[in-house]
């Protein structure tokens, strides 16, 4: 992020006192009030009614020379944490942060300034990144509906627009870094042959380990009923709380998936076996139909 | 104050309020800025023409050749703009500023890009980004008023648009012409004229894309009056 000042009447403006500078946020709008290209960079002037600083906002940008619809125009982050210079106009440079493709790679691009305090529905997620990016309801914390809020489906890879019907979701606490922290403990109603995780993540500093996507079988606990997805703390801080999500998938002797039901779910520590606690279960239910 | 400087402070004023009211409805709670904005490319190649149209609104003024063109192009770079009112062009041309900077480009109407092919040029094109603000609120109904015979035009929205999809060509009379300009050929191609049962099926794969012109033809003076299809805003 690079600020520029772009007027002298800016430049005197930061010379003075800052006495009465206030929050934008509270009270002010944000215009974008100019775009510049110059050279290999996009000069974006954004100015408020009163001075202001300290406020944070992001940048989303919007490239397309498409039909532009709700269902296909995906803003992306350009920037965060752009803070206002204290004055009524900053200018915001834009040179392909965050791996969008600087000038003069793209053909059309649209910028608007986002306000990531708001959030009506207090899922995590800011009203701007549910209306541009993630299209999801601002105003439904769990705008499909499936008892999962949108904002952990996303940190766990799920599509917080599409119900899940056989995904558990559990809570698993780190207590060291590098080690084995707990697992949860799944038990199926059926005895599996095989079974396969199509998803998982965690949220928080919890990073899934040993099974990816698409594995099978190898995380069965013997040949019995159970399950598990296992997690390790990898990186500081030494202890979290992290969201753990697994989506089961039984395959059957064609190899096609067939239906998963789902009777009891635990956290037990790796170790001991100790059960740490309830995890939060939010889907429970016994699906006749995988996605 | 001339009648026309007057003219100009209120369409400028006019232009400032409905860009504060563009985004109505969702800087209450401030979420994201009262407005979006952005930039439209247009490759303009040395010695060569290129038929454009601006599809964003200025900020806080009239868009015009100085503020949306500026130095993007070299010396010796011509804008010719269709007047729909006379059926002349008013034109500009760059040699360190414009000959008429304040040429306004306002959106639905067609201009050229006039290229030479003179030293000042160090590249076989040049990219030029229209920038501007997004039409949104009451700017997302636009009138171009009134096309007859043959005039240059553009669709006034910063996105491709089938040509079948346009109120322009969907109330076209028996006759009436739709003829674009090839960049790469540097000629005129494609001339769809509307028949007794309506345009040719070729045309229906055809669009009119963003930034850039047309020429419609017709033999009934018509207003040509389009929503801008945004629901993603």
């Amino acid at each position: 992020m690079r600020l520029v000042l772009i007027s002298r009447r800016l430049a005197i403006a930061l010379l003075l006192p800052t006495v009465g500078e206030t929050t934008l946020a509270a009270t002010n709008k944000l215009t974008i009030d100019g775009i510049r290209v110059q050279g290999t960079q996009v000069q974006v002037t954004v100015t408020y009614p009163v001075a202001a600083s300290g406020t944070v906002w992001n940048i989303y940008s919007l490239d397309t020379n498409k039909a532009l619809t709700q269902a296909t125009s995906r803003w992306q982050i350009a920037d965060t944490n752009v803070a206002l210079t204290g004055a009524t106009a900053t200018v915001w440079i834009d040179v392909g942060q965050g791996g969008r493709q600087p000038v003069p790679l793209f053909s059309n691009r649209f910028y608007i300034a986002i306000n990531p305090a708001y959030d009506q529905d207090a899922d995590g997620l800011s009203d701007g990144q549910e209306h541009f990016i993630e299209k999801t309801d601002r105003t439904l914390a769990d705008t499909d509906g499936d008892g999962i809020l949108d904002r952990d489906e996303l940190n766990i890879g799920l599509d917080p627009l599409v119900a899940e019907t056989n995904c558990i979701l559990g809570t698993i606490y780190a207590s060291a870094g590098g080690q084995p922290i707990g697992a949860a403990i799944f038990e199926l109603a059926f005895s599996p042959t095989a079974l396969r995780i199509i998803g998982v993540g965690s949220s928080g500093q919890l990073k899934p380990h040993e099974y990816s996507v698409g594995q099978t079988t190898n995380y069965l606990s013997g040949a019995s009923d159970i399950a598990y997805y296992q997690a390790h703390s990898r990186a500081s801080p030494t202890s979290d709380t992290a969201l753990v999500a697994v989506l089961f998938r039984k395959i059957g002797t064609s190899g096609q998936a067939t239906g998963v039901s789902v009777t009891s779910r635990q956290c037990k520590h790796a170790d001991t076996g100790a059960v740490l606690s309830s995890p939060s279960v939010y889907v429970s239910g016994v699906p006749s139909t995988l996605p | 104050m001339s009648l026309l400087h007057r003219r100009g402070i209120l369409t400028s004023l006019i232009t400032l309020a409905l860009t504060a009211l563009s985004s109505e409805g969702q800087t209450t709670n401030q979420a994201w800025s009262t407005n979006a904005a952005g930039v439209i490319a247009v490759d303009v190649p040395r010695g060569g023409l290129v038929l454009a149209s601006m599809p964003l609104e200025g900020f806080g003024q009239v868009a015009n050749v100085s503020n949306t063109i500026g130095s993007q192009v070299p010396d010796g770079t011509a804008v010719w703009v269709w007047n729909l009112s006379n059926d002349s062009y008013s034109v500009t041309t760059r040699t360190n500023t414009w000959s008429t900077g304040d040429l306004a480009l306002n959106r639905g109407i067609g201009f050229w890009f006039i290229a030479t092919a003179t030293n000042a040029w160090t590249t076989t094109s040049a990219r030029v980004y229209l920038p501007g603000v997004l039409p949104l609120g009451t700017l997302s109904t636009t009138t171009v008023a009134t096309i007859y015979t043959n005039d240059y035009v553009g669709y006034a929205f910063p996105h491709d648009q089938l040509f079948t999809n346009l109120t322009l060509v969907k109330q076209a009379v028996f006759g009436s012409k739709v003829i674009l300009w090839n960049v790469a050929a540097q000629q005129y191609y494609g001339s769809y004229s509307r028949g007794v049962f309506g345009w040719p099926p070729s045309l229906s794969t055809m669009s009119v894309y963003a930034a850039r012109g047309f020429i419609f033809s017709t033999t009934n003076a018509v207003s040509w009056t389009e929503v801008f299809p945004c629901d993603w805003f």
